[in-house]
């Protein structure tokens, strides 16, 4: 833009060039400056509008609403942008003298270019109409159109950029709060992303719609949870452990269906502990056996919900954390293809669980797990409980022991010559606090005596 | 008449009053401009400031035939006009009219605020219409023809300040100031040395068809719209209640009475256009026209009590008045 002027000047005899020139450069400075007020409300639109785009897609993708209805809100909104950048690039319209003015200013004219562009031709004298024009056009040459005429993004367009930023960042804190304190909601969520994504796969596609069913259920009930409901899981659940018994899908989808039944085992727990009964299976079973296990179980029930979390956050971020987490659910459903021939009873389920535990699934809580017989071990003991052994006031994690040597071993201390400790994940023994004893040192507790040597 | 040549015959005048005259550019100015836009002026400024001789070296440079009036209280309207006398020639006996001081093309009013109301008056019809009616006959003044009046601001006793009327009729109030030191000093060395300074004609015997020239041309300066549309904003922003009830400026409401008149729009215009031409340009810009808003408005605005007894004057009210009305 900055060498048309000049351009201009150098074609044209003098006469028509003094006649016509300022006249035209303001007509050309009249069209720039509406292009820029169009592209000042188009820009103060387009942070709102991509807010609007994320929180339809988000909404959407995690099923909060159907598709009818964010289109139609879509159109909505694009509609109501449209009709509101119209209207104020009409209300910011140039006329032909703010023209005039701004180039008066820039070139120190003395409204020089004002009079030309707004004086009544006829009832002036030409000769001084003629005078005026060569003045202007002796003045031109103090106008740089990249210098004097930039585009420069206004405030409306910052201020716009902030608010929707404001807009984004509080949805996310509300979402993460929402979440937070509703974590059944949450895991709906995700059930409901996995239903949308199982959906894909032909094979499982009406499992997928029982899924988004049964999310959409969760949804609308508020957490509240009902019998129902928990029928609804524990069938679903069924039938994801079934599909994955099969293995007759791919990877993704066995990926998909391992996913799925975390999180359904997540909603069930989840369920189970609102309701009043214990965390997990192996807890109702510790119940019968006349065992109190609810710490143990509340302590499996915050590692779930961290696991859960992560799981949660990986997805919603997309991206590399979608496919880690996807990467880590295919490694965990073929970790379950190959416990499968291993399963006996026993204590040898004890490393599944710990392993699912450290994916941050609720692997402890499976159905497929072989729950231990008989009287239990007497690390389960409370304070003040005495066993065989006479261990007081005894108090330990779930300590997780490879599985060669917990067959070799059966739980019990042997030659430390023959033992090659080969964990697959890392073996936690780290000791709890004594209750009301904050103060205690950790060293001081006892491991267990079968462990004792076992572990480094 | 061309624009330079226009400003050529302006700036010879302003050199020569500049001979007599130290300092008052900005004086001098004006009363030319006034002069070739057809208006009469009013110097006010306390006495041994120059007023008297600036206008007789303005109307010795411009050539043009000059009487001076000093108004004082016993001053009659025939004194100024002139009057009927009876004469006796060949035996005969008839009145004659005998021509007063304002048959002049300048006419410099000294202390106009000495004379009585009556007195005043009598300039009134010549400054406006251009001609003196005296017994039912109807005598045209000669053309140019400017009242130059000067008037003190401090020796109030025994004075008749001027009707609004008759204010409204002055195209600039000027206020004369107290010349700078080293303007003083140049003074001091022009007025008590031996050399005497005089201001030479510009103008010849052709003077009163260069000054309708100069005239014409005047009145065919551009003036761009918008700037119309300022000058009808500033004259009506002074009225206090707005003609349509819309809300106006509060110092204007709390201490004017009266707005300006339609001729202080008229004296800008013309005014600014003068302004114009002698800086060499052939448009009126909004300088021009905030150059001459002062001279144009400031006797125009009819100041209430609370003004006076808040010692609020007009120029403050149009310095308030510029700031707050926008341009185009």
């Amino acid at each position: 833009m900055a060498g048309d002027p000049d351009r201009e000047r150098t074609t044209g005899s003098p006469a028509q060039r003094g006649a016509a020139l300022p006249e035209k450069l303001m007509q050309r400075l009249l069209g720039r400056l509406k292009r820029h007020a169009l592209w000042d409300s188009l820009l103060m639109l387009l942070p709102p509008l991509g807010v609007f785009v994320y929180l339809g897609a988000f909404l959407y993708w995690s099923a909060f609403l159907a598709r009818g209805t964010v289109i139609g809100a879509g159109v909505a909104v694009l509609v109501t942008a449209l009709a509101l950048g119209v209207l104020r690039h009409r209300k910011r319209s140039f006329s032909l003298r703010f023209a005039a003015r701004l180039m008066d200013i820039k070139a120190q004219a003395q409204d020089r270019f004002l009079t030309l562009a707004s004086v009544d031709r006829l009832s002036c004298r030409s000769f001084l109409l003629v005078r005026l024009q060569e003045e202007a056009v002796g003045l031109l040459h103090r106008i740089d159109w990249r210098r004097d005429f930039p585009y420069r993004l206004k405030r409306s367009f910052m201020g716009s950029a902030i608010a929707s930023l404001i807009v984004f960042i509080l949805f996310q804190i509300l979402l993460e709060l929402w979440f937070f304190f509703n974590s059944e909601a949450r895991t709906a969520n995700e059930l409901a992303i996995l239903a949308r994504e199982l959906a894909r796969l032909p094979a499982l596609s009406e499992l997928a719609r029982d899924l988004n069913a049964v999310a959409v259920e969760i949804k609308k009930e508020k957490g509240t949870a009902s019998a129902q409901k928990e029928s609804q899981i524990q069938e679903l659940l069924r039938r994801v452990d079934d599909q994955l018994r099969t293995g007759s899908h791919q990877g993704a989808g066995d990926a998909l269906l391992a996913q799925t039944a975390n999180a359904l085992r997540e909603l069930a727990g989840g369920s189970g502990q609102r309701q009043g009964a214990s965390g997990g299976e192996l807890k109702s079973d510790m119940a019968t056996g006349g065992k109190g296990t609810e710490e143990k179980s509340s302590g499996t029930g915050d590692g779930d919900r961290e696991g859960q979390t992560a799981g949660v956050s990986e997805r919603l971020t997309g991206g590399r954390a979608e496919t880690k987490g996807t990467e880590m659910a295919r490694r965990e459903s073929d970790q379950v293809k190959s416990d499968k021939p291993q399963l006996q009873p026993g204590g040898g389920r004890e490393s599944e669980g710990g392993e699912r535990g450290d994916l941050g699934r609720s692997g402890g809580r499976s159905t497929q797990e072989e729950i231990p017989r008989g009287a239990p071990p007497e690390r389960f003991f409370k304070p003040g409980e005495q066993g065989d052994r006479s261990i007081k006031d005894a108090r330990f994690v779930t300590v997780q022991l490879p599985e060669a040597e917990a067959e070799a071993s059966g739980g019990e201390g042997g030659s430390e010559a023959k033992r090659v400790l080969r964990p697959k994940v890392s073996i936690s023994n780290v000791p709890l606090r004594r209750p009301h004893a904050p103060e205690a040192s950790p060293e001081k507790q006892s491991l267990p005596v079968e462990y004792r040597e076992l572990i480094r | 008449m061309e624009p330079e040549r226009f400003r050529e015959l302006l700036y010879r005048v302003e050199q020569e009053v500049k001979k007599v005259i130290v300092g008052h550019d900005d004086i001098i100015r004006k009363v030319l401009v006034a002069f070739v836009s057809g208006g009469h002026v009013l110097l006010e400024g306390v006495p041994g400031l120059g007023k008297t001789l600036l206008i007789k070296s303005l109307s010795r440079a411009l050539g043009l035939s000059f009487k001076r009036i000093q108004f004082t209280p016993d001053l009659m309207p025939s004194d100024i006009i002139g009057t009927q006398v009876l004469t006796e020639s060949d035996g005969r006996r008839e009145f004659q009219f005998r021509k007063g001081p304002i048959f002049a093309q300048i006419v410099l009013a000294d202390e106009i605020n000495r004379a009585t109301p009556k007195t005043q008056s009598a300039v009134l019809e010549a400054m406006e219409e251009r001609q003196v009616t005296v017994f039912g006959e109807t005598y045209p003044l000669e053309s140019p023809f400017m009242v130059l009046a000067t008037q003190n601001p401090i020796e109030l006793e025994g004075t008749y300040p001027l009707p609004e009327a008759q204010l409204d009729r002055f195209f600039f109030k000027l206020l004369v100031s107290s010349p700078a030191p080293e303007e003083l000093a140049e003074i001091l060395r022009r007025t008590t040395g031996e050399k005497f300074h005089e201001a030479a004609p510009v103008f010849s015997a052709d003077g009163a068809e260069l000054v309708a020239e100069m005239k014409l041309l005047l009145r065919q300066v551009l003036v761009a719209p918008p700037i119309e549309e300022y000058v009808v904003r500033l004259v009506h922003g002074t009225q206090p209640a707005g003609q349509r009830g819309e809300s106006v400026l509060p110092e204007i409401r709390e201490y004017l009475r009266f707005g300006a008149s339609p001729r202080g729009a008229q004296a800008m215009i013309l005014g600014a256009k003068g302004n114009a031409l002698a800086a060499g340009r052939v448009h009126v810009s909004y300088e021009d026209v905030e150059a001459v808003v002062y001279p144009a408005l400031r006797h125009r605005l009819i100041l209430n009590f609370r003004a006076e007894a808040e010692n609020v004057g007009a120029e403050q009210i149009l310095a308030a008045l510029l700031k707050k009305v926008p341009k185009g």
